[in-house]
């Protein structure tokens, strides 16, 4: 079984956009209003199914989306992608993990962006394994006795 | 780049076949990491547990749904069988970016990571205001 990824992309909508004084509430990292953009028109999620989003569009946003100076809504509840208004569904509440071989990630990293050491994406996550054995099993290189 | 299916997803998916032991709750999660690097991911014994999940603003997972995966089709050049869902649209990023390293999907309840992978081209995307990440996961399974 394998588990394959995918294609991405990050787009800018306008460089001239003016950013409006939205409250940003994800430094708390609690649970948020979620809601869903029903617009079938609109691009969020995918095509087929609505898309979910937090917050909400600044008067910036929209007015970059849809052109009107003076949109009727704004803020929470306000499709990013769309400005219209969406449906509150529930909460949404990021993950936050903890990794234990960070500094392994970091040290594999390093070794992709050093052009004088032969590990690249396509064999950096085989060099983090071994370094992740190496850490719980030591004697595995003859290191120890 | 790289991709993982931890334990805990390869249990889900031998739980459906051939144990016949559990039910999988559609629609699955697709959701975004800031964890590990932009060429790495978790090893095959960690989970859910062990990623972080990006937080910027506007930001919610996306769901995957049973019936808007693809056709099942080949794997090419004959190495499996696929699937692969629309292209996923996320919120577009309002006051504060993120560096995104990845994607990963999770169950229904958002507790078990099925699977976890970098992007392709094993660059971390910088995600500004205003800025539209979009995915379109593929899963296969190999001969």
């Amino acid at each position: 079984v394998i588990f394959l990824s995918t294609v991405q992309c990050a787009e800018s909508r306008r460089s001239s956009f003016k950013e409006d004084h939205f409250q940003n509430r994800r430094e708390s990292l609690v649970a948020e209003r979620l809601f869903l953009c029903t617009n079938p028109a609109c691009s969020l999620g995918s095509r087929k199914d609505g898309g979910q989003f937090t917050g909400g569009a600044t008067k910036g946003q929209i007015t970059t989306l849809t052109g009107d100076p003076e949109p009727e809504h704004v803020g929470e509840g306000v499709c990013p992608n769309c400005g219209e208004l969406g449906d509150e569904i529930g909460t949404h509440e990021s993950a936050v993990g903890d990794d234990p071989y960070d500094d392994l990630h970091q040290q594999v990293a390093g070794m992709v962006a050093d052009e004088n050491i032969p590990v690249n994406k396509d064999n950096a996550q085989a060099e983090l394994h071994d370094l992740v054995e190496e850490r719980e099993n030591p004697s595995v290189e003859g290191g120890e006795q | 780049m790289a991709q993982m299916m931890p334990d805990e997803g390869l249990d889900i998916i031998l739980g459906q076949f051939p144990l016949s032991t559990a039910k999988y709750t559609s629609p699955l999660n697709c959701a975004l990491f800031t964890s590990q690097t932009a060429t790495t991911v978790i090893t095959h014994a960690q989970a859910f547990a062990n990623i972080t999940e990006t937080t910027y603003t506007s930001y919610a997972r996306q769901t995957l749904a049973a019936a808007t995966w693809g056709a099942i089709a080949e794997r090419p050049t004959n190495l499996g069988r696929q699937v692969t869902y629309p292209q996923l649209t996320f919120p577009t990023v309002g006051a504060t970016g993120a560096t995104i390293n990845g994607f990963y999907i999770t169950n229904n309840a958002h507790t078990v990571a099925i699977g976890q992978a970098n992007f392709d081209d094993g660059l971390a995307v910088v995600l500004a205001t205003n800025d539209v990440i979009k995915v379109t996961p593929t899963m296969a399974y190999l001969h």
